[in-house]
């Protein structure tokens, strides 16, 4: 078979997984680093099918999929097959997801070449960084942190010393409602403001710290689904629930071994309010260690300009406001300041 | 009744008691000395609310 006849076309919602993708457009017409690509997850999957393309060329001769696959697309039904191949979305279980897989090789690769302009490299980073974030809320086990809070020492690396991928990566953000968004967008604005607080002291491990700011939310995993998925307001008995995932966060870390005690308090802390009124501990000002404080501003912030399904999305700038305005007591000031001033 | 910890989610059942903590079964809620914190976090029992 030579190569053109290998190739076939396809409409996105007959893509599966093992499918070699080459895609028709340049690369700003789509999300991903590469304009041909194996696809190896249903992140992938999920965004060649929301990026707007009529139709996606797939390679059979580099694609790795399943011996009986497109007896039922290409060929006539098979009676001894009613049930056609198995598609790997319509499975229940969670792909697992181990060191070696975890982490995307788009990321990589961003992260490793330099020369890539800052624009792609911070949308590269950015768009792989969740899905980084997506496959280990899937598989949270402490070998999968290890792996990730090593690439994520790289991204803390790059945001540190490349400020104009840094700051494209703070436009760039999405507003959707997931938590691996959230976590990363929360992780990138956190260490930019630990830098502008910081400076360029080497009394802070940011690299630590970075892995703290992205695992933040770690501890959604062990919260019920019912609760994690609910749209509108919940109730006490939910609230209370909801409000021990730093917590089972921070002992989730504990026990996995993976970061320093002081990195550890940003995910134990980031719901602590200097007036006294946060959770889970209700610490008072002085007692909230200042990597919780920096984690519970960029929070606020990016669930203010996130979109929910019970509220509209702030732009930044609506969200800062009403932070000054009706959450001051929230925040240090100092630091809030600062935060303003980065976001201008 | 059951009574959890605000914090950890941790269930105090008085049908169960905390053994490890010399608390014994069939003790009720209001019967756990106050010092008692949560065995799992350490949290004091004004964190914890009835389930």
């Amino acid at each position: 078979m030579s190569k053109s006849e290998g190739i076939i076309t396809l409409t996105p919602d007959k893509l599966c997984l093992g499918m070699y993708v080459v895609l028709p457009t340049g690369w700003l017409d789509h999300p991903f680093l590469l304009n041909q690509f194996l696809v190896k997850s249903d992140s992938q999957l999920k965004k060649l099918k929301n990026c707007d393309l009529n139709t996606i060329n797939v390679d059979l001769n580099q694609s790795k999929l399943p011996a009986n696959w497109g007896r039922e697309t290409t060929d006539l039904p098979h009676p001894q097959d009613p049930k056609g191949p198995e598609d790997p979305k319509d499975s229940d279980e969670l792909p697992d997801w181990n060191p070696e897989t975890l982490i995307p090789d788009e990321l990589l690769e961003a992260l490793h070449d330099s020369k890539m302009e800052p624009k792609a490299r911070s949308q590269a980073v950015y768009s792989h960084s969740r899905g980084l974030m997506t496959r280990l809320l899937e598989s949270p086990t402490a070998e999968n942190l290890k792996a990730s809070k090593k690439v994520i020492g790289s991204i803390t690396a790059l945001i540190l010393s490349d400020d104009q991928t840094a700051s494209n990566m703070l436009r760039i953000t999405s507003h959707d409602f997931y938590t691996y968004t959230h976590s990363v967008n929360v992780g990138v604005t956190s260490i930019m403001l630990a830098k502008a607080l910081f400076g360029g002291s080497d009394a802070h491990d940011m690299h630590e710290l970075g892995a703290g700011f992205f695992l933040h939310d770690i501890g959604k995993v062990n919260i019920r689904a019912d609760v994690i998925n609910k749209p509108g307001k919940l109730s006490d008995d939910e609230m209370r629930h909801m409000r021990t995932h730093p917590y089972k966060g921070y002992k989730m870390l504990e026990k996995s071994g993976q970061l320093s005690e002081e990195s550890r308090i940003i995910i134990l802390q980031h719901h602590e309010r200097a007036d006294g009124q946060g959770y889970p501990k209700q610490l008072q000002d002085r007692e909230i260690h200042i990597y919780g404080k920096i984690c519970c501003i960029a929070d606020v912030f990016d669930a203010l300009t996130a979109e929910r399904s019970y509220k509209k999305a702030m732009t930044p700038f609506e969200a800062l406001v009403l932070m000054k305005e009706k959450m001051a007591d929230h925040f240090d000031k100092k630091m809030f300041a600062e935060f303003v001033n980065l976001m201008r | 009744m059951r009574y959890q910890c605000d914090i950890c989610d941790y269930v105090y059942d008085p049908l169960v008691g905390c053994v490890e903590e010399g608390i014994a079964a069939g003790t009720l809620w209001e019967e756990i000395p106050e010092d008692w914190v949560c065995p799992e976090c350490g949290a004091p029992m004004s964190l914890f609310s009835p389930e």
